[in-house]
């Protein structure tokens, strides 16, 4: 498996490419030595705040070091937990305010920014709008001390998408 | 007589896939895209069992549910949520199960015999 750490040294951006079946893996990993590391906000498309904190914690991921940017638990949920560890979006699809509240984190020079995951966003995005925004979010980073994975899954209908999305990083990574 | 199952799923490639699956099940598929549009939809459809995408855009799928009755529903989710919360999603009484994205359209076609008959 890649070492996620090597791979961001002297790169702001890196997109991590997961066959599906090391995915679970690869991703607790990946938080496990980034929050190691440092101050990391983790934004999660297809997994609650509460799943993902209790499948980190089971992992020995050091959560008391992760944010949550959780995009689903509002829409799902009658009532998300109340917690200083998880940030709730309206939906996965409320781009704009996705962006306003990662430049957030961004200012608060958190160390990294894991985005789970760009396939994820092509569930409820078009292609120009994922590219368009991952483009974006890319840009965020430069010049600034927050250094961002973006994890994609290696999917063939996705291939295309990852192509484009890899050159607006500064590296890519196969898990 | 053919039973009737409503496939709700904003993704085309998913309703389609699963109206497939169970037209040769021997069933009767009426699709819908969303929510809002399985609540137009469902008093004329009068489905046997509606299996429901858990995140779509519109109204949010817990305000959908309610407005359902006795339809039973079971959802399908690509998200994954916490075994509380999934506790939580299934209290209403017309919930009749979840199934986590992605599926085996056999399995899929067993739990819908299962639970409305062939």
């Amino acid at each position: 498996m890649a070492d996620i750490v090597k791979e961001l040294s002297g790169k702001q951006t890196v997109l991590l490419v997961i066959p599906s079946k090391k995915y679970d893996v690869v991703l607790k990993q990946t938080a496990k030595k980034l929050a190691a590391k440092g101050s990391v906000a983790y934004v999660t498309l297809n997994k609650t705040f509460e799943a993902l904190n209790t499948e980190f914690k089971k992992a020995k991921v050091n959560v008391d070091n992760i944010v949550f940017i959780d995009a689903i638990s509002k829409t799902l949920l009658s009532k998300p937990p109340q917690t200083d560890h998880a940030y709730y979006l309206n939906s996965p699809g409320a781009l704009t305010e996705m962006s306003l509240v990662i430049s957030k984190f961004v200012k608060h020079e958190f160390d990294f920014i894991i985005f789970d995951s760009i396939t994820n966003l092509m569930t409820y995005q078009k292609a120009p709008v994922v590219h368009k925004f991952v483009s974006s979010l890319a840009r965020k980073a430069e010049g600034k001390k927050t250094k961002f994975v973006f994890l994609a899954l290696d999917l063939p209908d996705h291939k295309s998408m990852v192509q484009q999305c890899s050159t607006y990083v500064n590296g890519t990574v196969n898990a | 007589m053919a039973k009737t199952i409503m496939v709700v799923d904003d993704t085309p490639d998913v309703r389609n896939t699963v109206k497939a699956a169970l037209e040769s099940g021997g069933y009767k598929v009426v699709t819908a895209v969303n929510g809002d549009d399985c609540l137009k939809k469902v008093n004329v459809a009068k489905p046997a069992l509606i299996l429901m995408d858990i995140m779509m855009p519109g109204t949010p799928v817990r305000d959908i549910v309610p407005k359902l009755g006795k339809f039973k529903v079971v959802y399908l989710s690509v998200v994954r949520t916490s075994e509380a919360e999934k506790e939580d999603l299934m209290k209403s009484k017309n919930i009749k199960g979840f199934i986590q994205k992605p599926f085996d359209v056999q399995d899929l076609l067993k739990k819908v015999q299962k639970l409305v008959g062939k």
